[in-house]
């Protein structure tokens, strides 16, 4: 064992430029005024509730595509600012399910592998808090083994021909776009002849079917695609290059704050519960989850400077987020240990209706954007394990 | 890391790999004191690492904590850490330091002023490596100045951790030291978990490095182990708990001597860390298997030290009150804000 090695994952101490306080107060300013009256158990909802107007506003204040170039109707800040502003967002459980995903991996998978045409097309909208997308990676058969999708584009002189059924396209009822994965050719592997694709979900032969989840929502949908005609340019990137590009995407997907503050709202209840004099009990189990929210912080600050510096932290952003999704999976336990009521709906204490809401959810916080088992098996790949 | 950190990464990992054998763990193990691994210590400038003046404090809380680190993966036996804060601490007083291996601790008794000197009266239990150390740096928790006082003043019996280092329970009845101003004991307590949460993030290191070098050559069913899912997801999780503690002690090494922001970076290190302890050994264990619970198969080195230094200077539970009252106070609203201050 050579123990001068380096580990095979880099988390270096790094600390948010002084000049993003600014920017940080100015959030939390807007929040207080927009967000106060929402109620909690809806605000528990954070990137799953969709409010449009809201996002225009945060469109409006320049905090959507802030790290695009300017053309495209960006504002060339850094990624140490979007992290700021989404973490203050996630932390007041913001209503920003409606841009997110354009926002977070559509705009910038778009950026870099997008025709001109495209980039022009769609990435001012999303800046201004407009133009929704969609994620159509997963069908019926693939879950987590993406490499086995079947839904196919077969070209054609008119375009693209596409036939099959994309699955959990969370807000394909209400988005605009997707960006989707499907089949173009064959390949000795299996993760040769995937490519991506624009959708517009207005076209004919396309149809949406939400789906109700545990909590009564409807967020995530199946897309059916009968032979739906998409034209020719709505292929994003190298038509067999899907693979690596969706890689690219997913590395954007899992690398965010939403990763550890999927529960905050009930954090926040907690401790209000608890009261300023809380007894050992309550104290100690605040203690730790402050200490492992601020540890989580500081891995994921680390992930977003090494993203700022234009590396590709990918083990690093699969272990925040298996470690994260631990945290804020815990959360509802943790609130059933020290207080022990019954969650409800319709109860006058705001503690016991979010926890009715994120009893139901944080289930899926461990399967959505990659189960922990990939993630682990990713980790392990990394740790020169497999 | 910047240039000078890099600089004594290499330089530290160099001495300890070849000064810290498994021969001069086996022997720590028994009660040996390390002389020859102190010396290149020493020589090597380490020691004041935390007290150099020249150097910005950011850049010597960062070169400490590489420094740190490395004798952490090493398992250095002797008393590195605590001799380089008790340096540190007398020397932005301008007190000179004894030379040799220093410590500190907690004292449970009083001190007070007489003539030119100080008093001391009471005991500090579990001092590290005090049979080891020249001078011990010793302070009550509410006091406004500590005490530097000669080891052989005290009247000391011999007490060891689990991992069998030496700490010894220190008695003084009434005994002459010399004055340091401005350090409370709550200025120890707080460079000793901090030390500690150092400690327990570079063992983990070494204890998933070790252990995926097993997983890796140990062959069962006809292939090596680390081929199995159940092993490579537990390694992932080892992996996730050596991450958060290493980031959270770096953060607490960093707002140490800052007393805006020690208490809550102090105390989240040392939770995390201490978390770290419990998961991360009991997986390295069970990849190890029976070897691993023996005494001859190195693993114990790093796992016996981890068990006992997350009860050293505070366990987790005593941390989280302290820092779970303080978040209560600012309620659910100011919850965040205050983590993020």
């Amino acid at each position: 064992m050579n123990l001068a090695q380096p580990l095979p994952f880099t988390f270096n101490l790094a600390t948010l430029p002084a000049e993003t306080n600014r920017l940080r107060t100015e959030v939390r300013d807007f929040l207080a005024r927009e967000i106060e009256a929402i109620p909690f158990e809806k605000r528990a909802q954070s990137w799953s509730g969709f409010d449009p107007a809201f996002s225009r506003k945060l469109g409006e204040r320049g905090w959507l595509g802030l790290t695009w170039p300017k053309q495209y109707g960006g504002h060339e800040r850094t990624a140490l600012e979007r992290y700021v502003v989404v973490e203050e967002l996630l932390a007041a459980g913001a209503p920003v399910a409606a841009h997110w995903i354009a926002d977070r991996q559509s705009g910038p998978l778009l950026l870099k592998f997008g025709t001109e045409d495209q980039r022009q097309r769609v990435l001012p909208g999303i800046a201004r808090g407009e133009t929704f997308f969609a994620i159509g990676m997963s069908e019926p058969d693939s879950g987590s083994d993406l490499a086995s999708v079947r839904t196919r584009a077969v070209r054609t002189n008119e375009g693209w021909r596409v036939t099959g059924t994309k699955l959990w396209s969370s807000w394909a009822h209400k988005s605009h776009y997707m960006i989707a994965v499907f089949r173009t050719g064959e390949g000795a592997q299996r993760q040769a002849g995937l490519s991506q694709f624009l959708v517009d979900l207005s076209l004919p032969g396309i149809r949406i079917r939400p789906i109700t989840d545990l909590t009564g929502h409807e967020h995530f949908n199946e897309v059916v695609f009968d032979d739906a005609l998409l034209p020719e340019d709505a292929l994003i990137g190298t038509e067999g290059d899907g693979w690596s590009q969706v890689t690219a995407e997913l590395a954007y997907e899992r690398s965010g704050p939403e990763r550890f503050l999927s529960s905050m709202m009930l954090v926040r209840q907690i401790v209000e519960a608890a009261g300023p004099e809380p007894r050992e009990r309550t104290a100690i189990a605040i203690g730790r989850m402050a200490a492992r929210l601020h540890a989580l912080r500081n891995l994921s600050i680390s992930v977003a400077t090494q993203l700022q510096r234009g590396e590709n932290p990918a083990l690093e952003a699969s272990l925040v987020k298996d470690v994260g999704a631990i945290f804020e999976q815990e959360i509802p336990d943790i609130a059933h240990d020290l207080f022990g009521q019954e969650p409800s709906a319709a109860s006058t204490e705001a503690l016991l209706r979010v926890q009715h809401y994120l009893t139901q959810t944080a289930p899926s916080f461990s399967l959505r954007g990659g189960t922990r088992e990939i993630l682990r098996g990713i980790i392990a790949r990394g740790l020169g394990l497999r | 890391m910047n240039e000078t950190a890099l600089l004594i990464h290499d330089a530290a990992h160099r001495l300890f790999t070849q000064h810290v054998t498994p021969e001069v763990l086996r022997r720590a193990e028994v009660g040996e004191w390390c002389q020859d691994l102190w010396d290149a210590i020493d020589e090597a400038g380490f020691l004041d690492t935390l007290a150099d003046a020249d150097t910005p404090p950011d850049e010597r809380a960062a070169n400490a904590f590489v420094l740190l680190k490395a004798a952490a993966r090493h398992l250095v036996p002797a008393p590195l850490g605590e001799t380089m804060v008790v340096r540190a601490l007398l020397a932005a007083r301008k007190v000179r330091a004894p030379s040799g291996p220093l410590s500190f601790a907690v004292l449970e008794g009083h001190t007070h002023q007489h003539g030119d000197h100080a008093h001391l009266k009471g005991r500090a239990p579990r001092v590290p490596h005090a049979r080891n150390a020249q001078s011990l740096l010793l302070g009550t928790p509410d006091g406004r100045e500590c005490v530097l006082i000669a080891t052989r003043r005290g009247r000391l019996s011999q007490d060891a951790n689990i991992a069998s280092e030496p700490r010894d329970d220190m008695a003084f009845a009434d005994t002459a030291g010399t004055t340091v101003p401005g350090i409370s004991g709550r200025d120890l307590k707080l460079a000793g978990a901090t030390l500690r949460a150092i400690a327990i993030a570079g063992a983990l290191e070494r204890v998933l490095m070790q252990t995926v070098d097993y997983a890796r050559t140990r062959v069962q069913f006809g292939k090596p182990i680390a081929s199995f899912q159940a092993i490579q997801q537990q390694l992932a999780v080892l992996a996730g708990h050596a991450a958060a503690a290493s980031i959270a002690a770096e953060a607490a090494m960093a707002a140490l001597f800052d007393p805006n922001r020690r208490d809550l970076a102090v105390a989240v290190a040392k939770i995390r860390a201490g978390e770290a302890v419990a998961a991360g050994t009991a997986i390295a264990h069970q990849v190890h298997g029976a070897i691993g619970i023996t005494r001859e198969h190195s693993l114990h080195y790093a796992t016996r030290r981890l068990w006992s230094w997350r009860a050293e200077f505070g366990a987790e539970a005593d941390w989280a009150e302290e820092l779970g009252r303080s978040m209560a106070r600012e309620g659910g609203a100011g919850f965040w804000p205050a983590l993020t201050r």
